[in-house]
């Protein structure tokens, strides 16, 4: 009895030590499956973090915008083409230098969309204060100066590479947005262009008394030739002689123009010829069949907004600075460039 | 008569007054500036020169006044002016710069001023930013003969992660001076030299890579107010 006694005593600790190894073999099992699942969630997560790092490189890569959690691609289906005057008289010939004195205005980056079939103009003002590529003797970049935009035009020799350099000002205001062709004209083919299409009706906005006494406040005129340079360009001598108040008239002489370019049968709308008389004062890195096209194929694309960019105008210490308000501008440059992409327009 | 007359005058000179308030209010456009501006210094005695004369031992010796300082650019050369010693000079230089694969064809002391300043970079990293000719009045080159230096402050815009190297073309010859006599002052964008001699300067420093559509997307859609 007593061995029978003592076998269950053992028996029974037996038992409590095979319980309790059972349990700490469970214990570790559940530990190890822990340490598996974790390690696993924690793999998947990454390569979850991973995937969204590489996709959001991918879409900037590819030009997308990440803005407020949202992102935004490029509009598919549209073509930019800056135009701007360069303030000068003579035609455009190389400088002999790295630099020139010809500053930029008027800039009017025409954005067509050939989906929708009409055109946006963007009228930027040639103060706008922002980063202009410095490009040196030999022509290479050497850094960049923070500027009036008209600034970006006098580096180079006057010729592709300021224009290129005035392009990329530009396109670094809007946030890098791509510009695809460029027409520089000097203050000359001003006049000739105008005349091109009949002349361009305005009712005269500014008193030009002592400077075109042919352009009567309040009054409607044809501008022809030369008065259609003095109405855009004229600033000193008036009562307002902002910029802002002149870009009022170029915005009005602009839609103008183009609507009395429309109103011409094709025959009559400057062709291959008049652009090859224009090629001394004009510039661009579109062949003349090129902007042949852009004046009879697009030039019937509705326009369906000109704006220009918010912003203060300040006196620096020499020159008028004008300061972007880049909150506005952000949804500008969104709204006229970008789409926004939902999940399944990602997809 | 009198009372008429009188009246006639104070409507012109009222009439002058508005044309001259409406002629202030015209602010001109802004122009490139196709050589750096010099900046003004200010002397001990708390005037506004464009240089000073220092003696070896750091004293004021002289003081150039704002007339005194020409600077050159290449396409400033006035019409009827090319044959003028500053004009031909600037031109030699350009063609040379023009010509040159790469600087340190033009003076291996370039290399040698790299080393000096422990950067590291090679002279192939190195671009011409700007050229230009500085000559000043009779009273300050004779100072400047006699072995004294002349302190002129330029304008100059660069990143801090660029240096700034002084080349100078004298007689035909490329040289360059010594980085202790450059200073350059990253905050306030300006460029210290202490000259022993005027001439054809180049100011040389790193080539940059051009901004990319992703740095313009970051400066515009970054959080801070103005767009710059």
């Amino acid at each position: 009895m007593k061995v029978k006694n003592k076998r269950f005593q053992i028996g029974k600790r037996s038992v409590k030590k095979l319980v309790a190894l059972i349990l700490v073999f469970f214990c570790l099992i559940a530990a190890i499956g822990a340490v598996g699942l974790w390690e696993t969630s924690q793999r998947q997560r990454s390569l979850l973090q991973q995937d969204e790092v590489d996709s959001a490189a991918r879409k900037r890569r590819e030009g997308w915008i990440q803005f407020e959690e949202e992102w935004y691609a490029p509009k598919s289906d549209i073509e930019t083409v800056l135009l701007f005057g360069v303030d000068q008289f003579e035609p455009f010939q190389d400088s002999g230098s790295y630099n020139n004195n010809g500053q930029a205005d008027l800039f009017m980056l025409i954005i067509l969309d050939h989906t929708q079939k009409n055109m946006t103009v963007l009228h930027i003002n040639r103060d706008t204060m922002t980063q202009i590529p410095v490009l040196g003797v030999t022509g290479e970049q050497t850094g960049t100066m923070t500027g009036q935009l008209a600034l970006a035009h006098t580096y180079g020799s006057g010729m592709k590479d300021s224009c290129e350099n005035t392009v990329d000002a530009v396109s670094y205001l809007l946030g890098g947005v791509e510009i695809d062709h460029y027409i520089a004209l000097t203050m000359n083919a001003v006049p000739q262009i105008n005349d091109l299409v009949g002349g361009v009706p305005v009712v005269v906005l500014d008193d030009f008394t002592g400077v075109d006494d042919t352009l009567v406040k309040g009054e409607p005129v044809t501008l022809m030739g030369e008065q259609a340079l003095h109405y855009i360009r004229t600033r000193a001598g008036l009562e307002d002689s902002t910029n802002l108040n002149r870009m009022e008239r170029q915005q009005q002489y602009f839609e103008s123009f183009l609507n009395q370019l429309q109103s011409l049968d094709e025959e009559d709308r400057p062709g291959i010829e008049d652009f090859e008389a224009l090629s001394s004062d004009l510039l661009s890195d579109c062949t003349i069949n090129e902007l042949d096209e852009l004046f009879t194929q697009y030039a019937d694309y509705p326009l369906l907004d000109l704006q220009s960019i918010a912003g203060e105008a300040k006196l620096g210490t020499e020159f008028v600075e004008y300061y972007p308000d880049k909150a506005a501008l952000q949804q500008q440059v969104l709204a006229l460039f970008y789409e926004k992409q939902t999940d399944a327009t990602e997809d | 008569m009198k009372k008429l007359v009188s009246i006639l005058v104070a409507l012109l000179v009222s009439a002058s007054m508005v044309a001259s308030v409406s002629a202030a209010g015209f602010t001109p456009s802004v122009t490139g500036k196709d050589a750096p501006a010099t900046a003004t210094i200010t002397t001990a005695s708390g005037a506004e020169a464009a240089g000073i004369v220092y003696d070896k031992d750091g004293n004021e010796v002289g003081v150039m006044d704002l007339n005194g300082l020409t600077v050159m650019p290449l396409s400033l050369v006035e019409e009827g002016e090319e044959d003028s010693e500053p004009a031909v000079r600037l031109k030699e230089a350009y063609e040379q710069i023009l010509e040159a694969e790469n600087l340190s064809e033009l003076t291996p002391d370039l290399e040698k001023t790299l080393e000096k300043m422990e950067l590291d970079i090679t002279v192939e990293d190195l671009v011409v930013r700007d050229l230009f000719d500085v000559t000043v009045d009779d009273d300050i080159l004779a100072l400047l003969k006699e072995g004294n230096e002349l302190m002129v402050n330029f304008e100059v815009e660069l990143d801090e992660d660029q240096p700034l190297l002084v080349m100078q073309y004298v007689d035909g010859e490329w040289t360059v001076m010594d980085p202790e006599k450059v200073e350059m002052d990253y905050e306030e964008d300006i460029a210290s030299l202490m000259l022993d001699k005027v001439g054809t300067f180049a100011f040389v420093t790193t080539k940059q890579e051009g901004q990319t559509s992703l740095d313009a997307a970051e400066n515009l859609f970054s959080t801070s107010e103005n767009a710059d």
